[in-house]
């Protein structure tokens, strides 16, 4: 045994084991603090190099950014899907065998300052859990409308993945801090009037006494279109927001239209006023749906979820993802299922407490 | 009151700078009158950030400018954690006060508005997870001050007790830095599995917060079992700064991801 001049650890030699010469040479290297340097800084490279060139993307989009010879090189060594390419899973594996063996290497070095041991021994457990992960983890995405039940999802890896349960949507609900509003400026054309504004609901007359202007908003189209049979909209989002208006004093008694998004358009008259609508989105405060499991014919249970609010179910999670601002009836939930969280959140809990005992626990002054 | 103890900050800050500069210009000491008035500066940044969380009804750290209000909070938290008569004779303070007074600068860009919470970060991890990174930050941040303050005056060496202190100082502050560091970067994995059924997504934000906490944890090991101290670890926090820097601010402009509105 030898101790290291800086910190005073004890380091393990080969002779000193009762294991084979070659094994404990090979544990030596494996476990080599200069291996711990090259591993770390390549894997850092490594999340650099991911951390600027996108993942996941489409080819095109990679020739687009770095032209075609950079590309090949990209799509060569794998750095448009580098977290799980075989040469970065590999580093990981690299890091996770180098402090196997640092701590087999030193291990009653190690019992002496448990906080070191823990750092180690949690950073190996959070490799363990997302190995499981990685082999016994499922994921996937539930499309789904109002009233629709799924019992089956799509896994990235596995394929078709059935459940030993249906799901089903109940319900889907938007939520606002704030509902959508809509202004209508009526602004003259002489200019040194100012100009009006008001806020447009269904059927409640706008009187401007000093234009001598009255307004009645007829009817409201989130997604204006002009089909054969007259003016309608395409879908409940609020993709071309217009107002049907009928203006009093007009000539001709009809209606006319103001848009949102093409606010220079007021129509043929040549009114002594124009007509601006401006359409202010509501601020989403919260998306739910209303879920059902049902096993067995029976309902077993039945939860509102939401962003931060999972309903769990035989290991299963189901969380709200997503919706579809132009069709309402649809939710969009993630299915996950994973057996490496206990074994992830043990290492992650280790970390903590090992780093802390570490800096700061009994005689860490002396490593300062 | 959210304005008013804005501008408390301010003026605070800007008469702790004008204290140090008056030592200079005068040679006199004004130590004493920087360390109160920076004192000032970090109990109205803290009525600054009650007043919006009372406001808005939600921790204040739900955007740039609010976590750049906490971050400055947390640097002056961790500085008189730390403090000590001592450590004021080796240029820190000065360098604390200009740092304080470019970061208000730079926030005072960013859009103050209190608004309400988008429906990801509803949860009470949004405590727990911005706060612990922003405190991590500003140990770093701190960490990096002492080793500019090293570097300038120490590289070619000093007093055995001045460089020791800052040194001390320097690690101490890189140890809190990467322990809150740490337990930010797991709170946020807690949050996402959560929130998103995966408690890691290779999203920016989280692939430049594992490069600083790599980094960190090179720069540890380097000091631990190789024994870079002093200046060879003080240009280690300088360059660790970078990554806290781009992880904090150039994701957010750079790239996009998971942690768009943050």
């Amino acid at each position: 045994m030898d101790a290291n001049p800086i910190i005073g650890l004890k380091v393990i030699r080969a002779t000193d084991y009762p294991y084979s010469r070659w094994g404990m040479r090979l544990l030596e290297r494996l476990g080599a603090i200069r291996l711990f340097f090259i591993t770390s800084i390549l894997i850092l490279a490594a999340c650099i190099l991911g951390g600027v060139i996108p993942q996941g993307q489409p080819i095109e989009s990679y020739q687009e950014m770095f032209g075609p010879a950079l590309t090949g090189w990209i799509g060569r060594l794998g750095l448009n899907n580098l977290f799980g390419s075989f040469w970065f899973l590999g580093l990981l594996a690299l890091a996770g065998v180098n402090l196997a063996a640092c701590s087999l290497r030193r291990y009653k070095a190690l019992f002496m300052r448990p906080g070191v041991f823990l750092s180690h021994l949690a950073i190996m457990l959070i490799f363990a859990g997302g190995m499981l992960r990685g082999a016994y983890g499922q994921r996937g995405y539930l499309p789904m409308e109002k009233g629709q039940a799924l019992s089956s999802f799509d896994d990235d890896r596995s394929g078709k993945i059935h459940l030993p349960f249906s799901v089903q949507l109940k319900d889907f609900r938007l939520l606002y801090w704030e509902n959508e509003r809509h202004a209508l400026h009526v602004v003259p054309r002489d200019s040194t009037q100012g100009h009006q504004t008001a806020e447009l609901r269904a059927g409640e007359k706008l009187r401007l006494p000093a234009l001598g202007l009255e307004i009645e908003p007829v009817r409201y189209y989130p997604d204006f279109v002009i089909t054969e049979a007259g003016a309608g909209s395409k879908t409940d989002a609020p993709e071309n927001p217009a107002w049907e208006l009928k203006v009093g004093g007009r000539k001709d008694g009809a209606s006319r239209f103001v848009f949102a998004n093409f606010p220079d358009f007021h129509g043929p008259d040549k009114e002594s006023y124009r007509l601006v609508y401006e359409y202010i989105p509501g601020r989403i405060r919260q998306y739910e749906s209303d879920i059902e499991i049902v096993e067995d014919g029976q309902t077993k249970l039945s939860q509102t979820i939401y962003v931060n609010s999972p309903l769990k179910y035989k290991g299963y999670r189901l969380y709200q993802s997503g919706f579809d601002p132009k069709n309402l009836n649809f939710s969009g939930i993630q299915i996950a299922k994973d057996p490496g969280v206990p074994v992830i959140y043990a290492g992650f809990s280790f970390l903590v407490i090992g780093l802390a005992w570490s800096f700061w626990g009994p005689n860490s002054s002396k490593r300062r | 009151m959210v304005q008013t103890s804005f501008q408390a900050v301010w003026i605070f800050s800007l008469a702790s700078l004008g204290a140090c500069a008056a030592e200079y210009l005068l040679k006199s000491s004004t130590r004493r009158w920087t360390t109160a008035l920076l004192f000032l500066s970090w109990v109205a940044l803290a009525a600054n950030l009650l007043a919006r969380w009372q406001i808005g009804a939600r921790a204040p750290l739900a955007n740039q400018y609010e976590s750049m209000l906490f971050l400055l909070w947390a640097v002056l938290g961790v500085f008189f954690l730390f403090y000590s008569s001592k450590l004021s004779f080796a240029g820190l303070l000065p360098a604390l006060t200009v740092f304080l007074v470019v970061s208000l600068a730079t926030a005072s860009l960013l859009d103050s508005s209190i608004q309400p919470l988008v429906p990801a970060l509803q949860s009470n991890w949004l405590l727990l997870h911005v706060a612990t990174v922003m405190v991590g930050y500003g140990a770093l941040s701190l960490a990096f001050l002492a080793a500019l303050v090293y570097l300038w005056r120490f590289k070619k060496g000093g007093a055995a007790s001045q460089t020791d202190l800052l040194d001390g100082l320097l690690y101490r502050a890189i140890s809190l830095g990467f322990w809150f560091l740490t337990l930010g970067i797991l709170t946020g994995a807690v949050w996402a599995n959560s929130a998103w059924g995966t408690y890691w997504s290779w999203d920016p934000k989280e692939t430049w917060s594992l490069v600083t906490w790599i980094f960190y944890a090179i720069a540890i090991h380097l000091r631990r079992t190789r024994g870079w101290r002093e200046s060879r670890f003080a240009w280690l926090a300088v360059s660790g700064f970078a990554f806290v820097l781009f992880t904090y601010f150039g994701v957010n402009y750079l790239l996009s991801g998971l942690h768009s509105y943050a």
